[in-house]
């Protein structure tokens, strides 16, 4: 006989942390567009500040996504979660590129993100119409998930250190929350995919570490928006 | 009416004209945001300021532990090229970055003259 109690709080719920999440990754949305009201302050260029809208309203979408518990809407979310992480990486890498590497960055660069972000919808569009299982999505998917948020996070944390070591002031406080804002969603993450792959993990701390992330996503845009504001107010 | 950031712009330009040999001037906040700036073609305003304020800071922090005393001037040089950061008020730091066909003492007083300027705004 299974021992039901020992599955308990290893399945997913629906609780507290949806809330927080929702409230955390669309508060965050609405900082980002009051901070890019502010671009010429920080004039790091039209594609990071766009990259940086799409992370959080395609976070948003994936975190909505947890009011449905059915495999085809957790496929879908999934796919908007891995979106999400592109857009991240992508924006934080071109400010890296033109802070730290004083680099220009060519139009035919600043596609390279939204493109290589286009293959994951097609797949699954593709996948989808070709009689995939929607268990079989859902788990495909979850993984890719798992994976991209891996090697972004790990990609952010370093370009975060990078520009963490030629900023000063509030700067500081933006890289280094978008930094722990990468090594939770990495842990969460890998815990995601040790849990799919050998031994379940208790969804409350993936649920805890999920927070977390959102937690610090929102430290981070909050306090460059602030940043921005303080000047624009001066300088006005 | 005539916005702080105008008058910012002014204040550099006139830095600009008397100095001579000035390749671009800025006013930056200590985090290293752009207050105002002159064009420069030879690096991105962004950059510009950061090194700067990250340059100033630090170079703040190593007086601050030598003599607990804060510094109003930093002064860097190349074989090329010289930056001067003054202190322009609470906020705000004006950086000059210029070739090496102008005298030094001359950089120096316009670089002072306008932060006290700036400070004054």
């Amino acid at each position: 006989m299974v021992n039901s109690s020992y599955f308990y709080g290893f399945e997913e719920t629906l609780g507290p942390h949806v809330i927080l999440s929702n409230l955390f990754w669309w508060t965050s949305l609405i900082l980002v567009m009051t901070a890019y009201k502010n671009r010429r302050i920080w004039n790091v260029g039209e594609m990071p500040w766009a990259y940086l809208f799409l992370t959080f309203f395609f976070f948003g979408i994936r975190e909505l996504g947890h009011l449905d518990k059915s495999s085809m809407v957790g496929s879908i979310r999934y796919v908007f979660g891995i979106l999400s992480a592109i857009f991240m990486t992508s924006a934080l890498i071109f400010i890296y590129l033109k802070i730290y590497k004083r680099e220009k960055i060519s139009k035919n660069m600043s596609f390279i993100p939204l493109i290589f972000a286009l293959i994951f919808p097609i797949l699954f569009i593709y996948l989808y119409f070709s009689g995939t299982q929607t268990q079989n999505l859902w788990n495909i998917f979850f993984n890719i998930e798992n994976i991209i948020w891996i090697i972004g996070g790990s990609i952010t944390i370093y370009t975060t250190y990078m520009l963490g070591t030629k900023s000063t002031g509030g700067f500081v406080y933006v890289f280094m929350f978008f930094q722990f804002a990468a090594i939770f969603a990495i842990l969460w993450k890998f815990l995601g995919i040790i849990g799919n792959i050998s031994c379940p993990i208790p969804y409350s701390i993936r649920e805890f570490l999920e927070t977390m992330f959102g937690v610090f996503a929102i430290i981070s845009m909050y306090v460059l928006e602030k940043m921005l504001r303080n000047l624009s107010r001066r300088i006005s | 009416m005539t916005t702080k950031a105008e008058l910012y712009l002014n204040a550099l330009s006139e830095l600009e004209n008397s100095t001579g040999d000035v390749i671009s001037t800025a006013i930056i906040t200590h985090d290293g945001l752009i207050m105002a700036s002159t064009k420069s073609d030879t690096m991105h305003r962004e950059t510009f300021a950061a090194y700067g304020a990250v340059a100033f800071k630090r170079a703040d922090e190593t007086m601050e532990e030598l003599t607990g005393e804060n510094i109003d001037m930093l002064l860097y040089d190349s074989k090329t090229n010289r930056v001067v950061t003054v202190r322009a008020g609470e906020h705000a730091l004006l950086i000059v970055f210029t070739g090496k066909n102008v005298q030094m003492g001359m950089v120096l007083m316009n670089a002072q003259n306008t932060a006290l300027k700036i400070k004054e705004l």
